[in-house]
């Protein structure tokens, strides 16, 4: 039988970006029901907007996991490789940056509640609200490309090294 | 049908509360980021609290956004749903203008 223990971190690993597209998928969801909004798009927009919240959850929890238990090897490889500032610059950035789009996400089914076809001020807080969390992540998962281009590169460094 | 009345432009209850918490823990999230960077100290004693820095740095939002909204959903404030997008908006950009500008500078 196949043990899944020697892949655990890689699982984690996927996980992150997975919740984290979803629910920026999901944003982008409340975003077009705030747009159009009509009697049978509340309901909509309230489910899009719990799974926002959901996916941007369990995005900081399994990311935060890998992040506290395993990136401490691929910080060193980064930082002895040609791209240091993968590190320094991108996952310094990118870290700090989830909590915006996180607290966003948290705070976007509050703003949902609120009826969409009469409450202009609320409509309008929801377009802004899920587009900074497109935005924000779209920005977030790029940085998260760059860090893992910046620790390939660094193995492939070390393994031309070894070569030599 | 919008509603046009000056009501239709606030936001109160939790929406409002929990808006000007949002805005003030993105300026919290940065300022704090900024802060344990730049002095050593707050950074090894958040790692002591939580075991990483990361970590308390992410309760503590946690706890911001969450205590702000509360007091200010219970202090009944009602907010202009103009300003508080832009408090929102600059926030965001702001604070996340700032952290990329701080990692790339300093």
């Amino acid at each position: 039988m196949l043990s899944l223990q020697p892949y655990v971190s890689d699982i984690i690993l996927f996980l992150h970006p997975t919740f984290g597209v979803l629910g920026t998928m999901a944003a982008l969801w409340v975003l077009v029901e705030a747009l159009n909004p009509n009697a049978a798009s509340q309901r909509r927009m309230r489910l899009a907007a719990a799974a926002v919240a959901v996916c941007f959850v369990l995005a900081w929890v399994f990311g935060g996991y890998w992040y506290v238990n395993y990136y401490y090897a691929d910080k060193a490889l980064i930082l002895h490789g040609p791209w240091p500032f993968a590190h320094d610059l991108f996952m310094e950035t990118k870290e700090h940056l989830f909590f915006i789009p996180a607290m966003l996400a948290l705070y976007l089914p509050v703003i949902c509640a609120r009826p969409m076809l009469t409450d202009r001020a609320a409509r309008r807080m929801v377009v802004a609200v899920a587009g900074l969390i497109i935005l924000n992540s779209l920005a977030i998962e790029g940085a998260g490309a760059v860090v893992n281009h910046g620790a390939k590169i660094a193995m492939s460094h070390v393994a031309q090294q070894g070569q030599e | 049908m919008m509603a046009n009345s000056p009501q239709a432009d606030r936001l109160d209850g939790a929406a409002g509360a929990f808006g000007a918490a949002a805005a003030v823990v993105i300026v919290f999230n940065t300022a704090l980021a900024w802060i344990k960077d730049a002095w050593a100290p707050l950074n090894d004693a958040m790692a002591a609290l939580t075991g990483h820095h990361w970590i308390t740095h992410g309760l503590l939002d946690l706890a911001v956004f969450g205590l702000v909204g509360l007091l200010v959903w219970r202090a009944g404030a009602s907010f202009n749903g103009q300003r508080l997008l832009l408090a929102v908006v600059a926030a965001a950009l702001c604070g996340g203008g700032g952290l990329s500008l701080w990692f790339l500078l300093v």
